[in-house]
């Protein structure tokens, strides 16, 4: 029934704003309901589908007016997922939670949506100033020290000499990424570089095998590789065994798949950085709706990751897994 | 005895070896329509791009006006006067009448960059002269002319070639394709035509349609000439069986 | 006679399917605010930036040729004018030539490789655009060690490239100037006489006169320069250049002109058709938004109704070779 005259009223503001544009653009401005919308990446990617699992769960226990829109794949990805934040910002809702992933496009989107009252909530990237640009909260990671944490680890397995994989040359968050593992391994007294592999090509498995077993045979002195996805990472652990060094060369991954997670109980991948990116969907929506409700917000920037899995806790996140698929942000 | 506007004297053409046409002598004149008549392979288009400019000869000589000439390009040949509408008559389906007409030489008005298309000139234009070819069927200059007949779009290929000076035109085959109704208007198109006072080189292997309008004859078989005569010198019969693959040409020649 | 005339028209096909997916995403994202200013400035700006691209693309489809590496020319120019400004330090004027000059290459070396190989365009203009992408790509990493690079004033250029009136970007007034230019062209001078002949019948064309290879030089001049403004319009509006960036326009440009009613073997269509294919591109992946609905399902969208303007035009295209008048 609540549907039915949702429904009607539907179709009457449609026509309504069909035949009056200016007069509803104008009346836009009491648009100020409580809708959250909430922009996410590209649905293919399962990292973005645990994000999803946690927007839809916490709206669901909220009961919050939120909406979900994803680019459907990662081409022009800067471009789309600007015009995406556009859009949002131009519905003028009473909350937007973005990701902050391309600081130079969307910052003057963040402040135009501030003077526009519209609350933003920042998930996963633009820890840095999230407070200067008047955002309401942050969850998620600190690119930088994802790698970071990663160098670390495989400084702590025997790595001197690393390489970082990026699937995807535009994306700047991955090159920070790569930029940390770089850093804790020269921190650390060894060496790292990072290696550009043709975006179309890192989900063709053949291919990436064929090019990280290149690489490895070519550069004997390579001891550690890190991946920027875990599918990524499965990959690079074969190529590991078709070059026949498997016991020289130790593979980690940033971001979790349950391949990469039933290769670390293997003991034939070290480990897999996770940043929990169903907590930032989860708490993306939470934070926006305490922060309509009751004005509150946390002070501080909340942290989903790093979280370094290796073979002391990867049971229990593999139990999980399978209790609530997808939630970990591996299939 | 008028001047002859293209003539070949010895005209031999030869592909890498193979002969396509051997000691060919031909004239034409205004007014006139010189059929060409011959079996697929006879070496009709190959004499077609000589004349044409497409081609030059192996060996021989091409005159116009009774001028020695030597065509670079299908280009000089046109500016001479000298037009030809293909078998597929060389207009675009798509286009309308006008724009097809004018095509590469478009009338316009205005200056520098506001020079444009005078479309009304075009229309009216392109309309009048095809008229003028006697087509009975009205004909609007907006129309497009994949949506007209074959006989229809071969009156506006040889108005369009007579319009922009042709004074002599290569009729490539235009009956091929058609009907006998349609054909018997292109027959009266080419009548009207040469009425002007434009020669005509009529391709065809159609005898009775030959017969009709020729004013002279060049029967070719395997690159050769194998008769040349004048309307009324030839019966139907003589000159299918001149076609037929010169079984009995020997018997006609040395009947003479 | 007066709806036979329309029904003989390239464009409406397109106008109609404009209509009604206005009419479908204003019945259910009206409430949401899809026909307020804000929600118009969405489909618009994204209808412009395409249409900048696809309006000359347009042309090119008519003469029967393709370009598919306008993509990465907007990458390319993108990344070129913020090495230039940002990493160089050269005034943002030299960035935009040197970006320009970048497209006017592209399109001289598409032309000249279409004419040499006589390989069908398709395929040519596909590896110029792995050409041009992975030029790009690598030498933005070894001059600047980054394959973005951010762009942090771009003085005068912001006004002429990125102006922002109610959310509606300047783009769309480039956009306009593009459409006139190439719809005066089309229908006024012989050049676009010439383009419409040599998409019908290249052999015809050419036995008239055309000079077609001289048209088909300068129709992708006119795509690479087009793809290269975009390139630098993008750059300044996100400040930044990204050199692999633009990509998703090497299939939305030929996608929204043969929705457009261009027809793919070239030929036939009209620049007012592809603005309304654009118009369309834009209206579905903008109001999907507003419908609420997941934004999984424009792709499917589009798919669904590149089918039907493919059929439909078809349909225009018989009815108008059949009758008379």
């Amino acid at each position: 029934m609540k549907n039915l005259t949702g429904l009607r009223a539907g179709i009457v503001a449609g026509i309504v704003s069909f035949f009056m544009p200016t007069a509803t653009g104008l009346a836009d401005n009491h648009n100020h309901d409580n809708t959250i919308i909430f922009v996410s990446g590209p649905s293919s990617e399962p990292f973005f589908g645990a994000i999803e699992k946690g927007f839809t769960l916490a709206v669901e226990q909220l009961g919050a007016n939120g909406e979900y829109v994803a680019p459907a794949g990662w081409n022009d990805i800067v471009q789309t997922y600007t015009r995406f934040v556009e859009v949002a910002i131009a519905r003028e809702p009473a909350a937007i939670v973005i990701g902050n992933f391309f600081p130079e496009s969307l910052t003057p989107l963040i402040q135009e949506a501030r003077e526009k009252d519209i609350a933003v909530v920042l998930y996963n990237s633009g820890r840095d100033n999230w407070q200067e640009l008047g955002a309401t909260a942050f969850i998620g990671e600190e690119p930088f020290q994802m790698g970071y944490v990663a160098g670390k680890a495989a400084h702590k397995n025997g790595v001197s000499n690393g390489i970082c994989i990026n699937q995807i040359a535009a994306n700047p968050v991955l090159q920070l990424r790569c930029d940390g593992y770089v850093a804790a391994l020269e921190e650390a007294g060894g060496q790292g570089d990072t290696l550009i592999l043709q975006s179309e090509d890192s989900n063709n498995s053949q291919r990436v095998r064929a090019t990280v077993r290149g690489i490895l045979l070519s550069n004997p002195d390579i001891d550690g590789i890190l991946t920027l996805a875990a599918h990524l990472g499965v990959d690079a652990v074969e190529a590991v065994a078709d070059a026949d060094k498997a016991d020289v060369v130790r593979v980690g991954t940033i971001d979790l798949s349950n391949l990469a997670l039933e290769l670390i109980r293997e003991g034939r991948m070290d480990f897999a950085i996770d940043q929990q990116p169903f907590l930032q969907g989860y708490y993306g929506v939470l934070l926006a709706q305490q922060h309509l409700d009751f004005g509150l917000a946390p002070t501080n920037a909340m942290n989903s990751g790093p979280l370094l899995i290796d073979s002391s806790n990867v049971n229990d996140v593999l139990a999980v897994g399978s209790r609530f698929p997808g939630v970990r942000g591996a299939n | 005895m008028t001047t002859p506007l293209i003539s070949l004297k010895n005209v031999t053409k030869s592909y890498s070896g193979m002969i396509a046409l051997s000691g060919i002598n031909i004239d034409t004149y205004p007014g006139e329509i010189h059929c060409l008549l011959g079996d697929n392979g006879a070496g009709k288009s190959t004499l077609i791009k000589i004349m044409s400019g497409v081609v030059q000869p192996t060996s021989g000589e091409v005159y116009w006006k009774d001028k020695s000439v030597h065509f670079k390009s299908p280009k000089e040949a046109q500016d001479l006067g000298i037009g030809t509408v293909h078998q597929d008559v060389g207009l675009i389906p798509m286009m309308s009448v006008a724009r097809n007409f004018f095509l590469a030489n478009e009338p316009t008005k205005g200056w520098g960059p506001f020079r444009r298309i005078d479309h009304s000139k075009a229309r009216e234009i392109s309309i009048s002269r095809i008229k003028s070819m006697g087509v009975s069927r009205e004909i609007a200059a907006d129309q497009l002319v994949g949506t007209m007949s074959g006989g229809e779009r071969q009156a506006i290929a040889i108005s369009r070639a007579v319009y922009f000076g042709a004074r002599f035109l290569i009729l490539d085959e235009p009956t091929a394709a058609l009907g006998v109704k349609e054909s018997s208007v292109v027959i009266d198109l080419v009548k009207q035509t040469k009425s002007t006072g434009t020669g005509i080189l009529l391709i065809t292997h159609n005898a009775t349609h030959a017969l009709s309008v020729g004013d002279r004859f060049t029967v070719l078989t395997q690159g050769q000439v194998v008769d040349q005569f004048k309307r009324g010198e030839r019966t139907r019969e003589q000159l299918l069986d001149l076609m037929s693959g010169g079984v009995k040409v020997e018997s006609v020649l040395n009947g003479r | 006679m007066e709806l036979g005339y329309l029904l003989r028209q390239t464009w409406f096909g397109a106008f109609l399917a404009a209509i009604f997916v206005y009419i479908f995403f204003a019945f259910f994202g009206g409430a949401n605010g899809f026909t307020s200013i804000g929600g118009t400035a969405g489909w618009l700006n994204t209808a412009a930036e395409l249409g900048i691209i696809a309006v000359p693309i347009g042309l090119l489809m008519i003469a029967g040729e393709f370009d598919l590496s306008t993509g990465s020319v907007v990458g390319a120019a993108s990344i070129i004018v913020a090495m230039c400004t940002s990493f160089f330090g050269f005034p943002v004027i030299v960035g935009i030539f040197l970006a320009l000059a970048m497209g006017v290459g592209v399109g001289l070396f598409n032309a000249a490789l279409v004419h040499k190989t006589s390989v069908p365009s398709f395929i040519v203009t596909l590896a110029t655009n792995f050409i041009v992408a992975g030029t790009a790509l690598a030498l933005s990493r070894v001059l600047s060690g980054s394959s973005t690079v951010s762009i942090p004033d771009a003085g005068w250029a912001e006004v002429v490239f990125a102006t922002r009136w109610n959310q509606m970007y300047i783009s769309i007034i480039w956009w306009i100037a593009a459409t006139a230019l190439a719809t005066w062209v089309l229908k006024a001078t012989p050049f676009g006489n010439w383009i419409f002949a040599i998409g019908g019948s290249n052999d015809s064309a050419q036995r008239a006169g055309v000079p077609i290879w001289r048209v088909k030089r300068l129709l992708y001049v006119w795509t690479g320069v087009s793809a290269a403004l975009v390139g630098v319009m993008t750059a300044i509006q996100f400040n930044q250049g990204n050199a692999v960036a633009g990509q998703s326009y090497v299939f939305q440009t030929a996608i929204a002109a043969v929705i457009g009613g261009v027809l793919l073997t070239g030929g036939f269509g009209s620049v007012i058709g592809v603005v309304f294919g654009c118009i369309i591109y834009g209206t579905i992946t903008i109001g999907l938004f507003y419908t609420g609905w997941p934004t999984d399902w424009s792709q499917a969208f589009i798919g669904s109704l590149l089918v039907v303007a493919v059929l439909a035009n078809n349909a225009i295209r018989d009815f108008a070779l059949k009758s008379k008048n």
